[in-house]
């Protein structure tokens, strides 16, 4: 049940937190602009701040040198997805290259969670 | 990919009333289903292999499709190269916070974190774009 909570607190605080940085990416402008606010740290503020309060601090530390993992492969996701945007629609693109996404995140991530 | 932007970033709070509350639903659903999943692998596996998927680009890879379908396929390209960026900044928000989140309280942490997110992706705007 407690890890039950946990989740759905974790994913309310997730997704308020994207709805916030995504009304912040539409008051802004240039497109490239509001780009930045694509990747913020919406989901992680909100599952470190629960991951803290629920687990601590050493378990909110691994979870973020994790991250550096994932975000590193979202940042080589998103020029892959650049490129893809020009031959292919956004849903194609942006669903195969999540394929990208995953290596990426893998190959960076192995020597981190030893 | 890196020649200049003519307009200068700001804010137009006008753009308020064109705020769909169908497209700011599929982003919370987006954003649900990425913490759900990190935190569910968090539990199953380990902090750090859940650490992985708090970076998972499903909210990018939605308000992509939506600008797309609402704007150009040319606005989501542009989208998705300052999310370039906003993704290396996010490396960096990842580091601050696990250098400070045992040193420091938590809510300091991430504040510092948070920051430094924000100062790294405006430097990299302005160094790469910004005329």
């Amino acid at each position: 049940m407690h890890d039950v909570a946990i989740l759905a607190a974790k994913g309310l605080a997730g997704g308020t937190l994207v709805c916030l940085f995504a009304v912040l990416s539409e008051l802004v402008e240039p497109k490239r602009f509001a780009g930045l606010f694509s990747a913020a740290p919406a989901v992680a503020i909100a599952g470190l701040a629960i991951t803290l309060l629920d687990k601590g601090a050493h378990d909110g530390r691994d979870s973020a040198i994790g991250m550096m993992a994932g975000a590193a492969a979202m940042a080589v996701y998103a020029a892959v997805v650049v490129l893809l945007l020009r031959r292919r629609s956004a849903l194609v693109g942006s669903l195969s290259a999540l394929v990208v996404w995953l290596a990426c995140a893998a190959l960076i991530a192995w020597p981190l969670l030893a | 990919m890196f020649e200049r932007v003519d307009k200068r970033p700001r804010l137009k709070l006008e753009a308020t009333k064109d705020i769909e509350l169908r497209h700011l639903s599929y982003r919370f659903l987006a954003g649900t289903f990425t913490s759900v999943v990190a935190g569910a692998l968090s539990m199953i596996f380990n902090a750090r292999v859940g650490g992985v998927m708090l970076a998972f680009p499903a909210i990018l890879a939605a308000s992509l499709t939506l600008i797309e379908s609402e704007e150009a396929a040319a606005d989501a390209r542009e989208d998705a190269r300052g999310a370039i960026v906003g993704a290396v900044a996010l490396v960096a928000f990842a580091a601050v916070a696990a250098l400070t989140l045992t040193h420091v309280g938590g809510p300091i942490a991430l504040l510092l974190a948070a920051v430094s997110w924000a100062l790294v992706a405006l430097l990299g705007y302005v160094v790469l774009w910004s005329k």
